[in-house]
């Protein structure tokens, strides 16, 4: 079906295009073709057609002549000014700085708004009367002024190049009121279609019922485009035009210190927050660590919003249907209804969980871009649920957890601290004599094995990406292997269990070496890893025995350390027996001898 | 733009007490009353809808419950942020829970937030801490919406938070929301430009 449609018009096009087709099963059948129908109309919106090229042939879905109006644009940016628009060849340019400090301030709020974007009809675009009057008093050139620019715009193409030549990182984006104009331009846009496509307003009234509670979606239902839908398309369409000058393409100093702080609480489990086990291990807290993951990887608010919102729902019902399971019946009445007493730290353990990348930009971007309706609703619920989350985590004192078991919180801490630090295991030793001389039961549940971990992905040079981390010599005991223009690498590793489920695995970093993407420039230390493996890396983890078991990992921290002598120093500082669950005698850590055989 | 229909409202309201009180209840109580064909499906969880009819409006609750733990307290902030109304919950068998809410009270006294207090679980009369009276004048000399509740028989559920709706300010401000978007950047600017030129 989609063979058959003529190539868009547009690079950018494609993307709705692609978007909307992986998105197929969150949007109702009934919405795809309209789906369709907005995206040609955007197309239209976006550059018509050569035919419409003159200023005479305007078509409904023509964008009014607009001018976007803003402060001193960066210098590197290239003009967008029609060459037709700008001043006349031959004029003298005769610069006057300031001249439009008259507009500097809003009539209406008395604010300053030198620094905010406007966009303004042509008609009343102050560059374009004062050109006119001065053209009448036959001066020439009356209206450049340079300190403010102005891009005249006839499609939806030109305006979004021109909001591209602003330089919008985060401090900036305030002082444009960016978030401001492109709401309007959303709702420009929405509405030019919305009249095009006659969008009944008057459907709209008709009461929509519960989906779940008709068999069968009535007809004019299936007919109706929902304005609601347009919005969304439109919006998705202009942030993703412009997500790469809103969105930082590299985490922030500011998303690493939270990534971090957020690191640092890896080994919290539910019993600290009272929370019952049960409700925040299900399937569906699993999937919803997968989704906040991607998070960075979205390309507008709206997707973001969405994506955490979805997390949040199908994590909260879970946990919910599961306690009114134990419950034996849902009885509303009861004095226990499941509500933000449990669904706010499930909420934080899945964020501790999934600790996605990018998180202070994501939930600064999701807050910015969006509306006040918007952040009234679930979604707006979801995202100050992930602002707690993250709060909670930077805040967090061992005063606020329960069922701590002593020397628990410290060990964890230390233990964290130091791996981030990149310590020597070896100072550390004196520190796990307390904390396990404190009496048994301290690390009581925390068991360990021994594993094999196995990484695979792009050819690279294994002695240089070493001696990047001051390792000189391999640790891996099996290999590199080089196959396929794929390099392979095994080595052992240290699994941790708790509640008899493997709970972390530490290994070295010098495994990882080649595949890390690059090192985190003097962070905490200048030995911590940017803790990320180029894209196509696979990573796995053997649980040796009769039967191994595989498992995909992924990795959540790296730090170079001289691994064989920390892992055994480790191991006998944990001094605890190995998991029960296994029967095979486990073997001496780095003698593990099992060859890669991918 | 609805034309002869019954005008829509969407307020945030948000839900305040300590741990134990009931409040998840309550509102669980609110959103599952029988008293309303329509219900948005929910199972009882930390967001919900509601809507409460009145003669020529229809009011929209988004509901946004409060964790109530003491280590989450610091966190409340994010969600009553923006709030047309806060439920302020306390347990009238627990004095400790009227102290936080009274706390609640005096935190949100300086917000635009219409605040109701509700004292719930009053089915259980017997153990009855918190004197009925002495909240009523203290209500009162605070200028909040006082009821007792009962999540529990459904007493005065409904009826306070279709007290909320009614005494909640309804300055259309939706349609303002609606209009604003298009009208500022082309409408809404053209007599602003006009205006700060002068010269047309």
């Amino acid at each position: 079906m989609f063979g058959k449609l003529p190539p868009p018009a547009c690079p950018g096009l494609c993307y709705l295009l692609t978007f909307i087709i992986g998105a197929s099963e969150i949007v109702p059948r009934h919405q795809a073709a309209w789906s369709l129908r907005f995206n040609s109309c955007l197309q239209t919106v976006w550059e018509p057609g050569p035919g419409g090229h003159g200023r005479g042939q305007r078509t409904e879905l023509t964008l009014p002549e607009l001018c976007v109006l803003g402060p001193e644009r960066e210098a590197s940016a290239g003009s967008l000014v029609n060459p037709e628009r700008s001043p006349r060849p031959g004029s003298r340019r005769r610069k006057r700085d300031g001249l439009f400090g008259i507009f500097s301030q809003d009539p209406d709020t008395e604010l300053e708004v030198a620094q905010a974007l406007r966009m303004v009809k042509t008609n009343f675009c102050p560059y374009h009367r004062i050109a006119a009057v001065g053209a009448s008093m036959g001066v020439e050139g009356l209206a450049n002024d340079a300190s403010r620019s102005h891009c005249p715009t006839r499609n939806l193409r030109e305006i979004i190049g021109a909001l591209r030549l602003f330089r919008s990182d985060r401090d900036n984006q305030e002082r444009l009121g960016l978030a401001k104009v492109i709401q309007e331009l959303v709702t420009m846009v929405s509405e030019i279609i919305s009249n095009h496509c006659k969008l009944s307003k008057q459907h709209q009234a008709i009461p929509v019922q519960d989906p779940e509670d008709e068999e069968w979606v009535r007809p004019q239902l299936l007919l109706q485009g929902s304005e609601q839908h347009l919005t969304q398309s439109v919006s998705r369409f202009v942030f993703h035009q412009l997500h790469h000058r809103l969105f930082p393409t590299e985490p922030t100093a500011e998303d690493n210190r939270i990534h971090l702080q957020i690191q640092r609480l890896w080994w919290l489990r539910p019993r600290h927050l009272d929370l019952q086990k049960a409700l925040a291990e299900t399937e569906q807290a699993s999937e919803a660590v997968k989704l906040l993951q991607r998070l960075h990887s979205l390309r507008s608010p709206n997707e973001m919003l969405e994506v955490m919102a979805q997390a949040f729902r199908i994590t909260t019902q879970a946990a919910c249907l599961k306690s009114q399971l134990a419950e034996g019946i849902c009885k509303t009445s009861q004095d226990n209804a499941f509500g933000a007493d449990e669904a706010l730290p499930l909420f934080i353990l899945i964020i501790i969980r999934a600790n996605p990348r990018m998180l202070d930009s994501v939930l600064s971007y999701a807050e910015r871009f969006t509306t006040s309706d918007q952040r009234r609703t679930e979604q707006g619920y979801a995202l100050a649920q992930a602002q707690s989350a993250v709060e909670f985590s930077k805040r967090c004192r061992k005063e606020q957890l329960s069922n701590l078991k002593p020397g628990e919180w410290e060990s964890s801490l230390v233990l964290t601290d130091n791996f981030m630090k990149g310590t020597d295991l070896g100072t550390l030793a004196p520190t796990w004599g307390d904390c396990t001389s404190a009496g048994p039961a301290a690390m009581a549940d925390v068991r360990w094995c021994p594993v094999m971990v196995v990484a695979c992905g792009p050819e690279a040079d294994l002695a240089e990406s070493l001696s990047a981390l001051g390792a000189a010599k391999p640790c891996a005991e099996a290999g590199p292997l080089l196959e396929d223009g794929q390099l392979h690498l095994a080595a052992s590793g240290f699994c941790l269990w708790e509640n008899e489920g493997p709970a972390a695995v530490m290994t070295s970093a010098t495994l990882l070496a080649p595949f890390l993407r690059k090192r985190l420039a003097s962070l905490v230390s200048d030995r911590v890893l940017d803790p990320r493996l180029v894209a196509t890396t696979e990573l796995f983890v053997v649980f040796p025995g009769e039967k191994p078991l595989v498992a995909e990992a992924s990795l959540a921290a790296c730090l170079p350390l001289p691994a064989e002598p920390s892992l055994q120093l480790l191991q006998a500082a944990l001094d605890t027996s190995p998991s029960e669950e296994m029967t095979w005698r486990p073997p001496v850590v780095g003698n593990l001898g099992v060859r890669c055989s991918v | 733009m609805s034309g002869a229909a019954q005008n829509v409202f969407h307020f945030k309201l948000v839900l305040l007490g300590d741990a134990s009180v009931g409040k998840s209840c309550l509102v669980v109580r609110f959103a599952k009353g029988e008293f309303y064909e329509y219900q948005e499906p929910t199972i009882g969880a930390a967001f919900m809808t509601q809507t409460v009819n009145l003669n020529s409006e229809v009011v929209k609750y988004e509901i946004w419950d409060t964790a109530g733990q003491e280590r989450y307290k610091s966190l409340v902030p994010m969600y009553y942020r923006g709030a047309a109304a806060a439920v302020i919950v306390y347990d009238i068998t627990s004095k400790e829970s009227f102290d936080a809410a009274k706390g609640w009270v005096s935190e949100l006294q300086g917000t635009n937030t219409l605040i109701a207090l509700a004292g719930n679980k009053v089915d259980l009369e017997a153990s009855r801490v918190v004197e009925r009276e002495a909240v009523r004048a203290y209500a009162e000399q605070m200028g909040v919406l006082f009821m007792e509740t009962s999540a529990k028989s459904g007493q005065n559920v409904q009826e306070l938070f279709r007290e909320i709706a009614v005494r909640l300010p309804k300055d259309s401000e939706e349609d303002d929301e609606k209009a604003k978007g298009f009208g500022v950047g082309v409408k809404g600017a053209a007599p602003k430009a006009a205006g700060c030129c002068g010269w047309s």
